[in-house]
């Protein structure tokens, strides 16, 4: 429903959703399936970077399941 | 990351149709190409590169008039195939397209990943703020290693 810069016009469905450093996004999540649990996940993710760069690299790809 | 657990049931909420408007900007009046890359600097080992240039805080690398609305073309031509997320500070921006394609939805953003070997065109209203102000990568590592410009934005 909205970015690093602001709200959106209207709703995006999306099933996953990238974020490198700096990005962010509000998202709303339906709880509209069987009761029961449901995990976000962080996904791996390989954006090039080099294991000498440290860790600052670290980019979140998060889905629902 | 997170579990969620939810159990029995109420009516679903209906979700608003709109949010907050979008404005699409005006046609821009400048087209500018920043092209992030890295090298080897003798004496510095790696350095992450705009246009060819590492940072040097005593230089305007980019020279905006107030007011103007601009289009920069960001061109990831990096050699070593990483991907950089380019930030600019200040003046938000919409994506315009992604490598010629027409970004989906209008969105404000202040951050975009730019994979490797990709190009994204950012459009941005330069309003309000005259003065310096910088973009760079933003993963800390390639900013601290060169990959930052100012901007000046001036009357």
């Amino acid at each position: 429903m909205a970015t690093d810069g602001g709200s959106l016009f209207e709703l995006v469905e999306l099933k996953e959703l990238l974020l490198s450093p700096g990005e962010g996004a509000e998202v709303l999540v339906r709880g509209e399936r069987e009761p029961g649990e449901y995990r976000l996940l962080n996904l791996a993710y390989n954006h090039g970077e080099m294991e000498m760069m440290g860790g600052d690299g670290m980019m979140g790809k998060f889905s629902a399941r | 990351m997170a579990t969620v657990a939810y159990s029995g049931s109420i009516s679903p909420l209906p979700l608003p149709e709109r949010l907050l408007s979008v404005e699409a900007l005006p046609e821009p009046q400048t087209l500018r190409r920043f092209e992030l890359s890295m090298g080897m600097a003798p004496g510095k080992g790696m350095v992450f590169l705009i246009n060819g240039k590492a940072f040097d805080s005593e230089r305007i690398d980019t020279q905006v008039k107030l007011n103007a609305v601009e289009d920069w073309e960001v061109a990831n031509v990096d050699p070593d195939m990483m991907d950089h997320p380019f930030h600019l500070h200040v003046n938000p921006f919409q994506v315009i397209e992604h490598n010629g394609k027409p970004a989906p939805y209008p969105a404000w953003k202040d951050t975009v990943l730019v994979p490797a070997g990709e190009t994204v065109r950012l459009r941005a209203h330069f309003s309000d703020f005259p003065g310096k102000s910088v973009y760079h990568c933003h993963l800390l590592g390639h900013e601290d290693l060169g990959m930052m410009g100012t901007v000046k934005i001036a009357s």
